[in-house]
């Protein structure tokens, strides 16, 4: 059976308004039953992360504890553009990674979310490193990256070669879309947007070509239309946060599935996401025979203040809990 | 250019000081990032403010507009708000409005786009009144 958590990514509106500490956010997602794991990314809620203190370690701790969460992941980011001009090379990602296994194992979650920015080679060279830690790395493999990606294709490859158990992937809802959110089109109209330009961007979206001549077709269609470069690129976020892989295709990589990203972005008013297909969803990755953690992943605060997170994760977990007692 | 825009630049964020005026700036980002990543850009009633009368103070410390690319190390913890500390040719007056164009741009460091697979920029520009403080 698949167990339920919730990722502090969702809370990020709340968070950034300095209202909320570590523990307020916690609490609330215990006090509304949110779960029984809980997800963190290092550099949204640790100072100074990965070179995390003794007291955020025991702070940390304390509050999984007191809160009864089971820690399930910790969301590490591979900035190989931190440089700007320059990138890092791949022994210079190694490097960069090294802290941040560290600070899962301290902080004793037994997953760090990597992400693609880094080829299979810079995670092959972190095998030894992260079997001493015992700390899985579990590659997102968020939309652009779905599985018939060609780095994700050489991600299973070296998988294959390797053949450890530090090594495995976090699929992302938002890469296996059935439509473009209504809250994300929505948001878009309060740009100017017009309605015949969303309808463009949904017909474009539906087609089998690559994303980049998505990108130029819409800059074409609805630039003639007289939409201007801000509110094109308001339309792009639906190319670039939307990906639309068939559910079945996750069939192929579920044995390497350590844990699983629940992105949402809003409900219709039976509490379903009409972007997401979470009911083929659960199904497809149960009869595939896994049974880990699913976080919940608002992704409103990329677009919307309309709603509160905590009342949206809390929609998320009651769809999930009814899917889950039909399975 | 999203909601977490609201949070850049709070009503006290304009402050006098001997030289000119201090501007109080929190990150549009999700999570923290360091300067390197960062660029800024200023206007104070519509007149740009040159690069080098910008100095930039965070975690204690201070720094050249002409350093920024440079610091990969140097955290703003998302929570936490820098200064950019401005020198104009006649010092704010406290208590007085001024028009305030602040444009906060954001490299993305783990999101590469385009051909050369260089950081997404995020780019956030607010525009409007303050009372300097």
């Amino acid at each position: 059976m698949i167990k339920l958590a919730t990722s502090l990514f969702s809370y990020a509106y709340e968070w950034n308004s300095g209202k909320f500490n570590l523990e307020d956010v916690i609490a609330e997602t215990r006090k509304r039953d949110l779960g029984t794991g809980l997800e963190i990314i290092g550099f949204q809620s640790l100072r100074g992360f990965p070179y995390i203190s003794d007291e955020t370690v025991k702070e940390v701790k304390h509050l999984l504890d007191k809160y009864e969460f089971e820690p399930v992941a910790l969301d590490a980011n591979i900035d190989v553009g931190i440089k700007r001009h320059q990138k890092m090379n791949i022994d210079e990602t190694v490097e960069y990674i090294k802290p941040q296994i560290l600070a899962a194992q301290k902080l004793g979650f037994p997953i760090l979310r990597c992400q693609t920015t880094a080829p299979a080679e810079v995670y092959r060279k972190l095998v030894p490193f992260a079997e001493k830690a015992n700390v899985v790395i579990g590659i997102e493999l968020h939309t652009p990256y779905s599985v018939d990606h060609p780095s994700v294709i050489k991600m299973v490859e070296m998988f294959q070669e390797v053949g450890s158990h530090v090594l495995g992937f976090v699929p992302d809802m938002g890469t296996s879309m059935r439509a473009i959110p209504d809250a994300l089109l929505t948001s878009f109209k309060s740009t100017g947007v017009t309605d015949e330009m969303i309808d463009i961007t949904k017909e474009i979206w539906h087609k089998d070509i690559p994303t980049p001549q998505k990108f130029g077709e819409l800059a074409q269609r609805v630039g003639a239309l007289g939409a201007t470069p801000p509110q094109i690129g308001r339309l792009n976020m639906a190319f670039s946060m939307n990906g639309r892989q068939p559910v079945e295709l996750w069939k192929e990589i579920i044995p390497w599935t350590v844990h699983l990203h629940g992105k949402f972005y809003g409900f219709d008013e039976n509490g379903d996401e009409p972007s997401i297909d979470y009911p083929t969803i659960f199904k497809v990755f149960t009869e595939g025979g896994y049974d880990g953690y699913i976080s919940s992943e608002y992704e409103g605060s990329a677009f919307t203040d309309e709603f509160n997170a905590f009342d949206m994760v809390e929609k998320q977990h009651q769809l999930f809990k009814k899917i889950l007692s039909t399975l | 250019m999203g909601p977490l825009d609201k949070y850049i630049l709070k009503e006290d964020a304009l402050v006098a000081s001997k030289n000119g005026c201090q501007l109080k700036f929190q990150s549009h980002w999700y999570r923290s990032l360091p300067l390197s990543c960062m660029d800024f850009n200023l206007k104070i009633d519509g007149q740009e403010i040159d690069k080098n009368h910008l100095k930039i103070k965070i975690n204690g410390k201070e720094f050249s507009y002409d350093e920024l690319p440079e610091l990969d190390k140097e955290w703003l913890f998302i929570l936490d708000r820098g200064i950019l500390e401005v020198q104009t040719e006649k010092p704010l007056e406290k208590g007085k409005t001024y028009n305030i164009e602040f444009k906060y741009d954001l490299f993305i460091p783990y999101i590469l786009v385009g051909p050369q697979g260089n950081p997404l920029m995020a780019s956030s520009v607010i525009h409007k009144d303050f009372i300097c403080q």
